[in-house]
């Protein structure tokens, strides 16, 4: 298991690796495809994080000593994010998620041409990643 | 038209986007504005600056002159009979906003209004509160498979009792579709009912006229018309102006102001309460004179053959659906790629430098009419090239290959 900034570092490099910005939105599909799809029944089984225009599903659990989950959304550019997130947090212990400096969106350039809504969805899928990673850092 | 020469007016179309030369095509949600307008709002800023109707010094009746004139020439390009009949607003949907308050006295419980299956929002909630507060019956008319205001259906509604306000907008800022506004006003005279139009999308596509047209009242946006934001009008002709109330009370619009009550100033002074945003209409004004300049009969023929050129473009892709199928399109067309979700696509295309608009488009009625959740959206202005379009027809197809490769 990598640490969370020594993977935000590998994938900011990775960006600026692509230098035209088209590349780096294609790179973000390849990521979606990465992806699996959650099937109809399952996401109609999760509450959609709430301030996404887009549909966002997660679903947040605790493995043993880690926070895993899986993510799903209708649009591929915010499923390659959330592949990026889901490298980046799952499989961590729920602590280090909840305390985790989250720069890489940032840094990466990803969030440049989003508008304010997808920021702030963004935003919103990490603060829920956050939130559950503290209810599950207490349970049992 | 010289078109180098008109582009050469706008210097933001000749920047870059993500190193790419930006090619413009959300010209309805907003217009780029020319040298002549910002200059004109430069020179009132540093020349004429001074609050109008109200102080005797030069400076302010300058101002006030200048705005009386800027009045007339927007009662001009409208084709009004008098500048009465034009009131400054911040632009479409509060002109649409006053109007709908501006009439609610003269409704009865029970009253009708309709609209159209292909309102932005602006003309659609704006007559749904109104009759939510008035107790009026709110209809919603129905489009045909081709994107026009359905006629059987217009003419069953017409024929209920009580229809007060028929409300349409000029152009759909989705489908482009050109409503029959002169139709429209005689079918809705004849039911007895007002013929109000939003003509936010509706300016750039020839002359007009309102007295040919028809219509009683007709609100419009100075920014779909190279001019900044925060401007427009609402036309109200002079039969029905003296019937409507004041909407919005303060400095500028009383005739007497007392303890024991107040009267208010007719028309336009009556809507227009509190200092007006002065240099966006001295924009407001150059614009006009720009548009004139230009040609309106050459503005509509070009942004027609530009608009013509993108939909066979499109027609000709596969796997691209384009909505609507209007006999007069005019300003915009919706499209979608099939599997791809109009966000990526319009993502994709900024990554391009290509500006195009996605989502609801503030038109959610039209979207369940069209059973989809959102759109993409084109719109050329004139200052737009043929070269334009075809790089834009270019990315819509490196979009399908890139998420074609990718795709679940």
């Amino acid at each position: 298991m990598a640490d969370i900034r020594a993977l935000q570092d590998q994938i900011i490099r990775d960006f600026q690796r692509l230098e035209d910005p088209f590349d780096q939105y294609t790179y973000l599909l390849a990521l979606s495809a990465r992806l699996p799809v959650m099937s109809e029944e399952r996401r109609a089984a999760l509450t959609p994080v709430a301030g996404c225009q887009s549909h966002v599903w997660l679903d947040v659990r605790r493995e043993g000593e880690l926070l895993v989950f899986d993510a799903d959304s209708d649009t591929m550019l915010i499923r390659g994010i959330l592949c990026l997130l889901q490298q980046v947090l799952s499989h961590q212990p729920p602590a280090e998620v909840a305390e985790a400096e989250l720069d890489f969106p940032e840094k990466s350039g990803l969030l440049l041409s989003l508008s304010p809504d997808r920021r702030k969805g963004i935003g919103s899928v990490i603060e829920t990643l956050r939130l559950s990673a503290r209810q599950l850092g207490r349970a049992p | 038209m010289d078109i180098s020469a008109v582009r050469a007016q706008f210097p933001i179309l000749s920047r870059q986007i993500y190193g790419r030369p930006l090619v413009y095509l959300d010209n309805a949600a907003t217009t780029q504005l020319p040298h002549p307008v910002w200059r004109a709002m430069e020179r009132y800023y540093t020349q004429t600056h001074a609050n109008v109707h109200r102080g005797a010094h030069y400076l302010s009746e300058t101002a006030t002159a200048r705005l009386e004139e800027i009045r007339q020439s927007a009662a001009a390009f409208l084709g009004a009979e008098s500048s009465d009949e034009i009131l400054f607003t911040s632009g479409a949907t509060e002109g649409i906003n006053l109007l709908a308050r501006a009439v609610e006295p003269l409704l009865t419980p029970g009253d009708r209004i309709l609209v159209t299956a292909m309102e932005h929002h602006s003309n659609f909630l704006p007559w749904q509160e109104l009759c939510r507060r008035a107790g009026c019956h709110f209809h919603v008319l129905p489009l045909t498979p081709a994107g026009e205001p359905n006629p059987e259906a217009l003419h069953r509604l017409l024929a209920l009792p009580g229809v007060r306000v028929l409300s349409v907008t000029a152009v759909s800022n989705v489908l482009g579709t050109q409503a029959p506004i002169s139709d429209l006003a005689r079918a809705a005279h004849a039911a007895g009912a007002w013929l109000f139009v939003d003509g936010a999308q509706g300016l750039r596509h020839g002359r007009l006229d309102m007295k040919e047209l028809g219509c009683d009242a007709f609100a419009f946006s100075g920014h779909k018309m190279m001019a900044p934001t925060g401007t427009g009008a609402l036309y109200v002709n002079a039969a029905l102006l003296p019937r409507l109330s004041p909407t919005a009370f303060g400095g500028g619009m009383v005739d007497r102001v007392s303890r024991e009550g107040s009267t208010y100033a007719g028309a336009p002074a009556g809507f227009e309460a509190g200092t007006p945003n002065i240099a966006g209409i001295v924009g407001l004004g150059a614009a006009i004179d720009y548009l004139t300049a230009l040609d309106l009969g050459e503005i509509a023929r070009r942004e027609a053959s530009l608009l013509a050129r993108a939909e066979t473009g499109l027609r000709a892709l596969e796997g691209v659906t384009v909505y609507g199928e209007p006999k007069r399109r005019a300003g915009a067309l919706s499209f979608n790629l099939e599997g791809v979700h109009p966000y990526d696509a319009a993502g994709l295309l900024d990554r391009l430098g290509i500006a195009v608009r996605s989502g609801h488009h503030c038109a959610q009625p039209l979207m369940e009419h069209l059973g989809v959740t959102g759109t993409l959206r084109v719109s050329p202005a004139f200052y737009n090239t043929e070269a334009e379009i075809d790089a834009f027809l270019a990315g819509v197809q490196k979009v399908r290959e890139v998420t074609g490769l990718y795709h679940g």
